[in-house]
Order: C-alpha cells, then sequence, then structure tokens
C-alpha cells in the first residue's frame, strides 16, 4: 500500500517535471487522472453539477498556470487540492454574498445511479426510504454545515482521507480537522435523525 | 451499530454520486477550449495576483504570509505617501506693486508686524526689479529660515542681498491703516 502510494507520488513528479518543461500531454495525463477525484470533492462541497464543472476547469487551469511555481515539497496531489479547495470555498463564499442559496437547486440526478441503487437496496433504514429522498436529505444536511465543516466532511467521511492530510490541504492543524468533524458529525445527526436508529 | 457508524455509512453512499462516464471522456477537450479562452481573456495583472495567491497559499501558514505582505504593503505606502519635509526648496517671489501695508505701529499686542526702520530708504522698501515681476528663487543660501525668536511674519517682505537695492530710512514713520481684526 505504502509502495503504492510513493510509485504514484514518483509518477506525478516524473509528470509535473515534463509539464513543466512544457509537455501538455504531460499534463493532460494529471488532468485524466485527477478529474474523477476532484470532481467529486468540488460536487460534494457545491452539491451543483454545473458550478462544479466551471470549477474543475479552473482548477486545473489555475494548476497549469502556476506549475511553474510548484517545487514539489508536498505531493502533486496535496497541492492541486488545496487549489481546488481554496477556490471552491471562496466560490461558495461569493455564492452565499450573491443570493442564499436554496436548497431545491441541490442537485437530485442519482437515482438513476445503478451502483447507488445496488448499496442503497441493502440498507436497512435506507430502504425504507425512497431514494429520491435519502439523496435530498443528504445534500440538504450537507448544505446546512458552514463551508469549512462542510470541507472537512466530504475530505474526511466521503473521499476516505486521513487527518494528516486533511491539515495539510487546509492548513491547520489536526485538532482543528477532529474537532470541525466532531461538531460537523454532530450536526448532521441532528439533521439527518430520521435514517439514523 | 451506534449512530456515528450510520451516519458514516451514509456518508460513504454519495462517493456514488458521480457523473456519466461519458463526462470525464469528453472533459479534457472542454478543459483545453476553457483554457484556450481563459489565456486570450485574462489581464497580467489578473494572472499575477492569481500566482501569487497561489504561491501564499502552499505555505503552512498563509494568513501569516498574507499578514507579512499586507504589513510590507502598509510600510511602503507610508514611505510614498507620507509627505516629504520642506527645506525651501523652490520659492517663487512675487514682487508686488503695492506694498503690504503696515498694522498700526501704535497696537503693542502685534509688534512683530510694525517694519524696521530702514537708513536711507525714501519709501519702506526699493527694488530694481518691475513690478508684478516674479522670479524664481531655488535653495538661496541666504534663505535660510530665520534664528529663533527672528521668525518672519506672512506680511514682512523677504529679504534678499543683492535683488533688493539699499534701503534708505524713511523721513518720516510709515503710514498705516489699521488692520481690521
Amino acid at each position: 500500500m505504502a509502495d503504492a502510494a510513493l510509485t504514484d507520488k514518483q509518477e506525478d513528479r516524473v509528470l509535473v517535471e515534463r509539464a513543466q518543461e512544457g509537455d501538455c500531454p504531460a499534463f493532460d495525463t494529471l488532468v485524466v487522472k485527477y478529474s474523477q477525484r476532484l470532481y467529486a470533492l468540488i460536487y460534494h462541497m457545491t452539491s451543483h453539477r454545473e458550478d462544479t464543472h466551471d470549477l474543475l476547469q479552473e482548477v486545473f487551469a489555475r494548476a497549469f498556470r502556476n506549475l511553474k511555481s510548484f517545487r514539489g515539497q508536498s505531493g502533486f496531489y496535496t497541492w492541486i487540492y488545496t487549489i481546488a479547495v481554496n477556490l471552491t470555498l471562496n466560490f461558495l463564499k461569493k455564492r452565499n454574498r450573491r443570493r442564499m442559496f436554496s436548497l431545491d437547486d441541490v442537485d437530485n440526478g442519482i437515482q438513476h445511479d445503478g451502483e447507488y441503487l445496488e448499496l442503497t437496496a441493502t440498507s436497512d433504514p435506507v430502504r425504507e426510504a425512497g431514494l429520491n429522498e435519502l439523496q435530498r436529505h443528504l445534500n440538504e444536511a450537507l448544505q446546512k454545515l458552514s463551508d469549512d465543516h462542510r470541507a472537512v466532511v466530504t475530505l474526511f467521511d466521503i473521499q476516505g482521507m486521513p487527518h494528516a492530510e486533511i491539515s495539510k490541504i487546509l492548513s491547520v492543524s489536526e485538532g482543528t480537522v477532529r474537532s470541525r468533524l466532531h461538531y460537523a458529525h454532530k450536526q448532521l445527526q441532528a439533521h439527518l435523525s430520521n435514517y439514523l436508529t | 451499530m451506534n449512530k456515528d457508524e450510520q451516519l458514516a455509512r451514509l456518508l460513504r453512499l454519495k462517493r456514488h454520486e458521480k457523473p456519466g462516464e461519458d463526462y470525464f471522456e469528453g472533459f479534457l477537450q472542454d478543459f483545453h477550449a476553457y483554457q484556450r479562452k481563459a489565456l486570450a481573456t485574462q489581464s497580467a495583472a489578473s494572472l499575477w495576483w492569481e500566482r501569487v495567491g497561489t504561491g501564499l497559499s502552499a505555505l503552512k501558514r498563509p494568513s501569516t504570509a498574507w499578514a507579512a505582505v499586507g504589513a510590507y504593503a502598509a510600510v511602503m505606502m507610508l514611505i510614498y505617501v507620507w509627505p516629504a519635509p520642506h527645506h525651501g526648496g523652490n520659492t517663487t517671489l512675487v514682487i508686488s506693486p503695492n506694498p503690504p501695508q503696515a498694522s498700526n505701529p501704535s497696537n503693542p499686542s502685534n509688534p512683530s508686524i510694525t517694519p524696521a526702520p530702514m537708513p536711507g530708504a525714501s519709501q519702506p522698501w526699493q527694488t530694481s526689479i518691475p513690478a508684478g515681476q516674479t522670479i524664481n528663487v531655488s535653495e538661496t543660501p541666504s534663505l535660510k529660515p530665520p534664528a529663533a525668536g527672528k521668525r518672519r511674519t506672512p506680511d514682512q517682505p523677504l529679504e534678499l542681498p543683492g535683488v533688493i537695492g539699499p534701503a534708505v530710512p524713511p523721513t518720516s514713520p510709515p503710514t498705516s491703516t489699521p488692520v481690521q481684526e
């Protein structure tokens, strides 16, 4: 597992060095490699597909423009995640200022996802609830969290990232990460009490 | 299963919320088009700010770095905006056709504006410069600020050796009109 991560980092380093020398296909390889994970990160923070699409493009464009300043002190993965989180948090601040984001705007298109249907069919409390309703409640509960708390929940609970990695990405201490997670879990438990026995 | 585990399980369901495979197949082309458009429209200043922002956010303590940048900008602004002390510099002297009126010499409360008697002068002052002419005096050594206690009042003439002719003492004290206070 550790070897695989090391190889992954080495592979990234080679691709970044090639891209820094002007090899655009090397950067395209990084885009293809990270687009799914970054899409998920941004999507779970915004709950909006079109916003996610725009932000994802901007994240890669920004990474490409600033690639020369990347010195490899952290992994490319951490670096691009930092760009994505900061950009999304800034976007959310502007969106919250511009208008109150309606919870009707959250995405409800998951009922067509086969894998999701299969998984939810095996879950007792979930089976009783309509899929559409469950997704709406999940997204609404996440949107009720502050942007910073939602970022931590997305990175830890949905993306499965360790505390140390999250603290690097968000530039906060591990203690802050744990405290935000604890608070966010309490909030989510209150909002989703119907699904928790 | 406790509530924490149930919540974790619910949240893990969201991992499966993702767009169709065709989205990621077309994403690279969309990204290339976006990049071309962005490069054509973005200004050099916005690109510079973006580089500064990305560089600082990559640091371990971005807030400290931003504070340092702010402090540096404030100091630089103080240096450039703070008015420099005036040491003479360029002074414009206007010779007025009507000499300023002296105040009432009998007024003991304002003795500083009483013109000093000038020996050999028929008028309070004489000058070889035609009236109305403007002369520019730059860093003249004789224009050093007067010593303490001998500060010139606004209606006293500048003493310019070599420019203003030899003064002749008045035959009679200069007439003066009372100054309205």
